[in-house]
Formats: structure tokens, C-alpha cells, sequence
């Protein structure tokens, strides 16, 4: 009799076992073989070799990367634009959610909401495509209404110094709505009872807001903060790429890591240094997940990623 | 009732001018882009469009829904939604319930979720991911477009997060009657999970309609671009040597429109069949966000 625990085990949970089966599968080839791919970031990659059979070049392809001058540059714009998106995306949506909460009115409540969603479903594609129809020089709607007024037109696709300004209003345009909900349902989560206590000490609607809603809200903002920092290497690719696309002029303000490794990748077609890029993120982005979780851990164990 | 101080009310009116402010804000781009659509090409090209369409015609939606090329790229992305939902759904749902298991009833389960979790906190980056694509025999075929992305960790989070709420002792008991964890899963787990399959089949199909940078470094046929990607390269890019089979007679009827205006036919048309349901739609999603924000 073959009683080993092991084959007991299998038999009793084939059928959970078999449907997990295809998860197990679908993370082995599109997340853990990946993974093994990054060794190309070692290498000196070659189309006959492939992956494994080109030539190791030990750290050449970092040692490329980092005196290019663009490792820094890349870094960080990407640091800086993810703080400006978090600070900006996170006092607008907490107010747009503490007013919403305030005004009466179920129907205005309702499509000031649905409106405020809208850019959520839009492609960074498409929100590409009208910014540039709003924006570029010749036919611009923005520069139209300028010289309609007598003023001269600002050529905008030239000039870097806008465009953090733009992308850090386009990334608020695009997150209010989504954000807002989160916050909502924090605010909507805080206990009624407070808000009466409040009422009956005569508190007014600014003593309210600011001794009762924002105070409960801190939670919810810390951990959503710690968690968008735990992404703050990660650039936006959808949007900087629709935005700026293959605009060399502007690519001093507007270059992150991601569009740095996808255009070495297609313009210069250096996979190597690329990869060593990509690479490069990767491990900065893991070892800030894993302070964040640190972090989020020690303020409150429950909502700790792991 | 609120106390209705002087300051009070001047408190409500800011928020009311701060909330429509930021809805107007929010849709004025999108209704510019309709407004120049349905524009005559002289008054878009002159900028006298804002709001409202001026010489008020439909030519560009005319050219753009005759233009093959646009169409085809209409129809990939109408097939990358249906089975994309349909492969991401199947996944998604064999995945949950085993995870939303107790430890003594997957064995192993720890090491599963690790399984999982890992792929959220580290990544190979675009070059290998892609290479693997490529190994894989994908490349330029519509599952290129569908099976990279199948199973985001985050749905599965969602969708077991949503099964372990449910009662217990309804599967208990059903297992005691002598059902199967298929006849669990199919005709207890799913009926009662409705709202939460509704919420994951509208993130997906928003998902695929909107992707495009898929479509751009997996195809490379550009008949077999879907939408979003089409819109990228000719739009954004503004590369049309990709696209450049135009016919004597289409550069002639492209002369009729101007690029402009058909430009903003297309964007809308892209953008339109998803702003058409969202609203109605927009309860599930806001649930499937604040369930998304719990942990798993």
C-alpha cells in the first residue's frame, strides 16, 4: 500500500489542485520566466544566441547605463514627477471627496461625480490625442484663443519648462475621480455619531470638517500615500509616452525610466543596456516596496501588503 | 440640521462652485473633441470651434467609418474584448476559489499566495517579458494581445476577497449533500458573486479596449493593430508610413476633411462606446475600487 501523506494529500485536493492548475501555468510563462530573462542585463545580447546563448559581459551594461549621464537624469524625473502626482492627486481628491460628502442634493452629487470620473475611462491614447489638439502651435485650440485676444501664441510642444505643470494636471485630471471614491468611502465609513456629538457642542461646518472628517481620514491617507510611494520608480509610460511621444525637445523634463528603456530599446536597439535600465528599476522598485510594507507594517499590522 | 452660520453658507456656495468647476473641468476636453468633430474642416482649421459644433456636418465620421484600415482596427478591438473577458473571467474564477480556501483546505496554500504576491513586488521589466512573448509564438496573433495579461493578481484579489465573505456553512453543507467543488463553485459560489464578476468584467473590458501599447510592440502587421494602437501611431505618433496604401480617390476624399476634424471623428468614436455606459456602470466600479483597497 502506498500511504505516503504526499499522494494522500494530492488525491484529496486533485480537483482544487487542477484548478489551479492554469494560474500556476499563466504566472510561470508571463511573470517567472521573465524574470529568469533579466540575466540579458549581464549580457551582450546577440539575435543568434538568444537569451542564453549570448556572451556574458559582466557589469558593462550597467557601467553603460550609469555613465551615459541618463541614469540620474531618468531617475530622477521619475522621483520627482511621482512626488508632484502624489501630493497634488491626493489634497485635490481629499477635497473633492469632503465636499462632495457636504453638499446636498442627490442628483448633483451624483453627476458632479460622474463627470469628475469621466477622464478615469479615457486611453492615455486619446487623452494624447486631444491634449495635442489643444496644445500644438499651429492649430491649437489654446494658442486660437490667444491670438483671438491679440496675445502671442506659446509654442508649447517646444518649450520643456511647461510641461511638468501640464503633466502634473493632466495626472490630477485623469486620478480625481478614482481617488475621490476612495476617500468617500473612508469619510462615509466615519462614525455618524461623532458628527452629532459635534452638533450638539455647536460645532460649525469648518470645526466639524476639521475636527471630525479630516482628522478620521488620516489612516486612509497614510496608507494610501505609503503605497503609492512604494511605486514612486514606476513611471507612467501610458502617459509620458502619449504626451511627449518622440518629442526629443522636451525629453530633458520629461524623460522617466520608462520611456528611456523603451525608446533605447527601439531607437538604438541596445537590448543590453536596456535591460540593465529595466533592471535597474526593477530592484529600486522592489527595495522601496519593501521599506513602504516596513513602514505600513509599523503603523498598522492589518493593512501591511505582507 | 447643519447650523447655518453666514459662514456656513458661504462654505456650501464654494463647494458648489468648486464641484461643478472641477465636472466641467473634467468633461471640456471631450466635448471640445465632439464639437470640432461635427465641424466644418474651415472653422476647425481656424480654431473657431470650442464648445459647439460650427458648420455643423458629418463628413469625418463618413470617412473615418469608410477608411478599411480604421475599420479593421474597430473590429481586432472588438475581438480582443470578448475573448479577453471571456479567458480573463475563466482564469480569474479558477484561481479565486482555490485561494479562497482555508489553510487546511488547499494544501500548500501559503505558498500559492507567495506565488502570486512575488509577481506584484518584482518584475523582469519590458525586454524579457517581451522576448518571452516572442518565444512564445505570439507575436502578430490576437492572443498576443489577450494572454500576457490574463490574470491580473489584482482581480484575483478582488474575486477572493469576495468569495470568503460569503457564508460558509452554504458550501458545507452543500459538500455534505455530496456536491463537488465544481457544482459548489458553479452553482453556489457564482450566482452569489454576482456583483463583484459584474465589477471585474467592466475593469476588463474598460482594460482592453483602452490598451494599445500591446497592440504596438506585438503586432507587426498593422491590419492587425486594434484600435488604441491604430489612434496611437497615426494620432499621436503622427506616423502614417505604416499606413500609407491610401488610393488616389482617398486622397482626394481625404482632402474633403479636414485632418483635423477627422482626427477628432476617430478620437471620439474611440473613446465614445465606453463613455456611453460608464455612468450606468459607475456604481460597480466604485464598489470594485473600495474592494480593491481592502487586502487579500
Amino acid at each position: 500500500m502506498n500511504r505516503h501523506p504526499f499522494w494522500n494529500d494530492l488525491k484529496r485536493y486533485r480537483v482544487i489542485l487542477l484548478m489551479l492548475t492554469p494560474a500556476v501555468l499563466f504566472y510561470v510563462l508571463f511573470a517567472y520566466i521573465p524574470m529568469a530573462g533579466i540575466i540579458i542585463a549581464f549580457k551582450h545580447y546577440d539575435y543568434a544566441g538568444g537569451i542564453f546563448g549570448s556572451a556574458w559581459n559582466g557589469l558593462d551594461n550597467f557601467r553603460f547605463f550609469f555613465e551615459s549621464g541618463d541614469a540620474w537624469r531618468v531617475t530622477r524625473n521619475t522621483a520627482l514627477y511621482n512626488i508632484a502626482f502624489i501630493v497634488v492627486n491626493n489634497a485635490l481628491q481629499i477635497a473633492a471627496a469632503i465636499v462632495l460628502f457636504e453638499v446636498g442634493g442627490k442628483w448633483f452629487r451624483k453627476i458632479a461625480q460622474s463627470a469628475m470620473f469621466l477622464p478615469y475611462f479615457i486611453s492615455w491614447v486619446v487623452v494624447g490625442a486631444i491634449a495635442y489638439n489643444l496644445l500644438n502651435y499651429d492649430i491649437g485650440t489654446v494658442n486660437a484663443l490667444l491670438r483671438g485676444l491679440g496675445l502671442e501664441p506659446v509654442d508649447i510642444y517646444n518649450t520643456p519648462a511647461y510641461w511638468p505643470y501640464i503633466l502634473v494636471l493632466v495626472s490630477a485630471w485623469k486620478g480625481l475621480g478614482y481617488g475621490t471614491v476612495m476617500y468617500l468611502a473612508a469619510i462615509a465609513g466615519i462614525d455618524t455619531e461623532m458628527y452629532e456629538a459635534a452638533e450638539i457642542d455647536g460645532a460649525n461646518i469648518f470645526q466639524r470638517v476639521a475636527k471630525v472628517t479630516i482628522p478620521n481620514l488620516y489612516p486612509t491617507v497614510i496608507i494610501l500615500v505609503l503605497l503609492a510611494v512604494g511605486n514612486i520608480f514606476r513611471g507612467d509610460f501610458g502617459m509620458f509616452y502619449n504626451m511627449i511621444g518622440n518629442n526629443g525637445l522636451l525629453f530633458s523634463a520629461t524623460d522617466v525610466i520608462d520611456t528611456f528603456v523603451f525608446r533605447s530599446l527601439i531607437t538604438s536597439n541596445d537590448i543590453g543596456m536596456s535591460a540593465a535600465a529595466g533592471m535597474f528599476q526593477s530592484v529600486l522598485g522592489f527595495a522601496t516596496i519593501m521599506a513602504v510594507n516596513y513602514s505600513v507594517r509599523r503603523y498598522d499590522k492589518d493593512r501591511a501588503l505582507f | 440640521m447643519h447650523h447655518r452660520s453666514f459662514g456656513g453658507k458661504l462654505f456650501e456656495g464654494f463647494n458648489y462652485v468648486f464641484l461643478v468647476a472641477c465636472a466641467l473641468l473634467c468633461i471640456f476636453p471631450i466635448i471640445h473633441v465632439f464639437a470640432v468633430s461635427f465641424s466644418s474642416s474651415t472653422a476647425a482649421a481656424s480654431g473657431q470651434v470650442t464648445l459647439w459644433p460650427v458648420g455643423f456636418n458629418l463628413s469625418s465620421y463618413k470617412y473615418a467609418l469608410n477608411n478599411p484600415q480604421f475599420l479593421a482596427s474597430f473590429l481586432v478591438t472588438l475581438k480582443r474584448v470578448a475573448l479577453g473577458v471571456s479567458v480573463n473571467m475563466l482564469l480569474t474564477i479558477f484561481a479565486a476559489y482555490p485561494l479562497s480556501k482555508e489553510r487546511g483546505d488547499l494544501f500548500g496554500r501559503n505558498v500559492y499566495s507567495w506565488y502570486l504576491f512575488i509577481t506584484i513586488i518584482f518584475s523582469g521589466g519590458l525586454i524579457p517579458w517581451y522576448m518571452t512573448v516572442n518565444q512564445l509564438g505570439l507575436m502578430d496573433s490576437v492572443w498576443a494581445l489577450i494572454l500576457p495579461g490574463a490574470l491580473p493578481v489584482f482581480n484575483v484579489l478582488i474575486l477572493l476577497n469576495f468569495f470568503r465573505q460569503l457564508p460558509k456553512e452554504i458550501g458545507e453543507s452543500a459538500f455534505i449533500d455530496g456536491a463537488g467543488h465544481w457544482s459548489i463553485l458553479g452553482r453556489i459560489y457564482l450566482p452569489l458573486s454576482k456583483p463583484a464578476l459584474a465589477t471585474l468584467v467592466l475593469f476588463t473590458c474598460v482594460g482592453h479596449w483602452n490598451s494599445w501599447f500591446d497592440g504596438l510592440i506585438l503586432m507587426s502587421s498593422p491590419h492587425h493593430y486594434p484600435l488604441q494602437s491604430y489612434l496611437q501611431t497615426i494620432i499621436v505618433n503622427r506616423d502614417m508610413s505604416l499606413f500609407t496604401t491610401a488610393s488616389q480617390e482617398e486622397l482626394k476624399a481625404l482632402s474633403q476633411v479636414s485632418d483635423r476634424t477627422l482626427k477628432s471623428a476617430q478620437i471620439f468614436i474611440a473613446a465614445a462606446p465606453i463613455l456611453a455606459v460608464y455612468p450606468f456602470l459607475q456604481k460597480y466600479f466604485m464598489k470594485g475600487i473600495v474592494m480593491g483597497s481592502v487586502k487579500g
